[in-house]
């Protein structure tokens, strides 16, 4: 037994699949009024962690279908709990909050999950959302803002324990003031919350006990969280040393350089082509920015403001509505489809859906019939795996490296990284920035990332492009934005 | 306006006028004096439907679906007007006496098709899963379906934006383009590719739908008789 625990405060468990034990003897305190948090290496292991908190898994129903058999194998094990008990119910959400909304309306979800049919904007208040929410049809909401509506409904219902697992990622400062606020509330009113989390300083203030996971079991961090946690030392040193690679400030004598590789002019657009509901005010209302060869700009902004529409337009996906979007001088809207993705590399948010080859040997055969050399080469040395591996069983991690190397040609000029610390470790994050910095080394690229986590952002010394109420605010370091009293107010800020 | 009226008429006047619409589209006990009547009813519900699912989504929508579907005719028609004109049986249930009859049944076809997609549409579109709750662990299985369906349709977008991103999607520079050889043999390529990834995307997301499902019956189980007023 832990030191400085007694017994009738904790649980212990293992988890078997396949006669293959996953987790070996857990520790897990669910203290009544307290908060555990846990953070460590993120694989399976540590996502049936959380559920098994939960009491979603294991789940004892057998399916017919063989292939979803093979899908759901990890959520049939057999569950040993060695110590304690689990708690009799819990209020759950997990690191995609699309698993966890299932209906078309916003109202629906609340009805049906709550079991309230009146009131059913009190539980979106809660979380900072207006009660125009409560029409919005689920598939018309950003990333953000389906996790608020998650997390809305999660609190709104008691539980004696809550497990969030990733939710941090995705909130802005908003959202995570409110979710600290119900963490709080639960607390004293002497729920348990367990937090299974890799971005953990926001967190630091409301944890009562901290936990490491090192992929099988769990372990009492006794040193500070502070000062391993915000970022670790060896992944501190690969941001940095990839900093290094780009200017910033801009050196006054570019040379060839000059020429910007992205430039946005006066851009307008009214609203996401791919949404009914009319908005009041325009999303971007004529916005201007250039980003220039070998710097580093980060874009950032609260849920919903439209960073990923940026990145789209960019791509060429949304046109606006007025303006001019220049790519290396010339109108993107004169350039073909070829010639902007030999340009640009694009890793997104949900990597998993811009994989269309089912196993490596199909990417590695298209990568050669296109004579893509620095793509092959990349793909050796990162991620040597075999020729039948299947694309679906791959890690977060290796599916982030695989896109990145198979969008990366030659003539790749810009690479875009939609939330790049999002599902991985610090472990995790540190390789995948460390494949960054090589590929960056061998092109004069400008690197552009859209993230929540400032942290990270600071390590990297970026330019800042932060976007609020359809405006764009420029900011040439992070040192600057953290300067900057509006956005004190309105982004997350890590301590320094 | 017309959809959220569509919403929110009763689920079961809606699949009764789904079934009934659909039956009208069929040629049922129609026979050959009768098939120039039938085509031109045929053709009056074909645009009333289309219009309505224009009013519903989108008249880009719209032009979406014309597209495909007048894409899909050629081909159709390369096969079919040898038939017509051959003495091949189009169909055994009728005996086709005139060209004319021939060209108007092989027509019915293609229109009886864009109808039906357009109604199905519209009642996927006027319809919400939770309607699907008051028949207890059965509708939540049809909600979990229906759902699989929704998230289908969002990943076909997804997937449509990843393959654009990497220049694997036919883009037409022209009107055209889009009857360049070249243009018609990458969107068929792209299609496939298209389907053959959101059946993998919809297998990856089954799991934890799964998971979430487990969750709902024990949310659901007594859903709709005693919610909390």
């Amino acid at each position: 037994m832990p030191k400085g625990i007694s017994q009738a405060l904790y649980m212990r468990f293992s988890y078997i699949v396949d006669e293959h034990c996953i987790i070996r003897s857990a520790f897990i305190p669910i203290v009544n009024g307290e908060t555990c948090l846990i953070t460590g290496v993120e694989n399976t292991s540590f996502y049936l962690l959380g559920g098994i908190v939960a009491g979603l898994f294991p789940i004892s129903e057998q399916v017919e279908w063989p292939q979803m058999q093979a899908l759901i194998r990890h959520y049939t094990g057999t569950l040993k709990i060695e110590e304690g008990e689990l708690p009799q119910t819990a209020g759950y959400v997990g690191p995609n909050p699309d698993h966890y909304l299932f209906f078309s309306l916003v109202k629906e979800e609340i009805v049906v999950q709550t079991k309230k049919s009146e009131a059913v904007a009190n539980v979106l208040t809660t979380f900072g959302l207006d009660e125009s929410f409560c029409e919005r049809e689920i598939l018309s909401l950003s990333g953000g803002e389906k996790m608020k509506v998650a997390l809305a409904i999660a609190f709104s219902v008691s539980h004696p324990c809550y497990v969030l697992h990733g939710v941090i990622p995705w909130l802005d400062k908003k959202g995570r003031q409110h979710l600290l606020k119900h963490i709080r509330q639960v607390t004293l009113s002497g729920s348990c919350v367990v937090l299974l989390e890799q971005e953990v300083y926001p967190l630091l203030e409301v944890a009562n006990r901290s936990l490491r996971f090192d992929g099988m079991t769990t372990k009492i961090k006794e040193e500070d969280l502070l000062a391993e946690t915000v970022i670790g030392t060896a992944f501190q040193r690969h941001l940095q040393s990839l900093a290094h690679s780009f200017y910033n400030p801009l050196p006054p004598d570019l040379g060839p350089d000059q020429q910007p590789t992205l430039e946005f002019v006066d851009v307008t657009l009214y609203q996401h082509p791919g949404l009914s509901q009319e908005r009041l005010h325009p999303l971007f209302h004529s916005i201007s920015f250039r980003f220039h060869q070998r710097c580093i700009y980060a874009l950032v902004g609260d849920n919903g403001s439209g960073k990923s529409t940026l990145v789209h337009m960019a791509l060429k996906i949304i046109l606006p509505d007025s303006g001019t979007i220049l790519f290396r001088g010339a109108p993107l809207s004169s350039l073909d489809r070829q010639a902007i993705s030999q340009c640009i590399c694009y890793v997104g948010q949900f990597p998993e859906q811009q994989i269309i080859h089912g196993t490596i040997e199909e990417l590695r055969m298209k990568l050669e019939r296109q004579e893509q050399a620095l793509a092959l080469g990349f793909l050796s040395k990162w991620l040597p795996l075999s020729d039948e591996t299947r694309i679906f069983s791959l890690s977060m991690l290796e599916i982030k490296l695989l896109c990145l190397i198979s969008f990366i040609t030659h003539n790749t000029k810009l690479i875009i990284l939609d939330e790049p610390t999002w599902g991985l470790d610090q472990v995790g994050q540190a390789q995948f920035f460390k494949a960054v910095e090589e590929v960056c080394a061998d092109l004069r690229v400008t690197l552009l990332i859209v993230s929540h986590d400032i942290s990270v952002l600071r390590e990297l010394n970026t330019k800042v492009l932060w976007i609020k109420d359809g405006h764009l605010h420029f900011f040439e370091s992070v040192t600057e934005l953290f300067s900057d009293a509006l956005a004190q107010s309105h982004l997350d800020l890590p301590a320094n | 306006m017309v959809r959220n009226y569509l919403k929110s008429i009763d689920l079961y006047l809606k699949i009764m006028l789904v079934l009934l619409i659909n039956y009208l589209l069929y040629p049922f006990m129609i026979d050959d004096i009768h098939l120039r009547t039938y085509f031109y009813r045929l053709a009056a519900m074909t645009v009333f439907i289309v219009g309505m699912y224009g009013l519903i989504f989108s008249p880009k929508a719209v032009m979406l679906m014309l597209c495909l579907w007048f894409l899909g005719n050629l081909y159709y028609l390369a096969v079919s007007i040898p038939l017509i004109y051959s003495s091949a049986t189009l169909t055994p249930y009728m005996h086709l006496s005139t060209v004319i009859n021939r060209w108007l049944y092989a027509l019915s076809h293609p229109l009886r098709w864009l109808a039906a997609l357009a109604l199905g549409s519209i009642f996927v579109g006027s319809i919400s899963p939770i309607e699907f709750l008051r028949w207890g662990n059965v509708g939540l299985y049809m909600a979990v379906f229906f759902r699989m369906i929704e998230n289908a349709i969002q990943n076909l977008a997804n997937t449509r934006t990843a393959l654009q991103i990497q220049g694997e999607w036919p883009e037409a520079q022209s009107w055209l383009s889009y009857f360049a050889p070249k243009f018609i043999l990458k969107s068929i390529r792209s299609c496939i590719a298209l389907v053959i990834i959101t059946y993998r995307n919809i297998l990856l997301w089954s799991p934890k739908a799964f998971v979430h499902f487990h969750i709902l019956q024990g949310t659901t189980q007594d859903f709709g008789k005693g919610v909390e007023q």
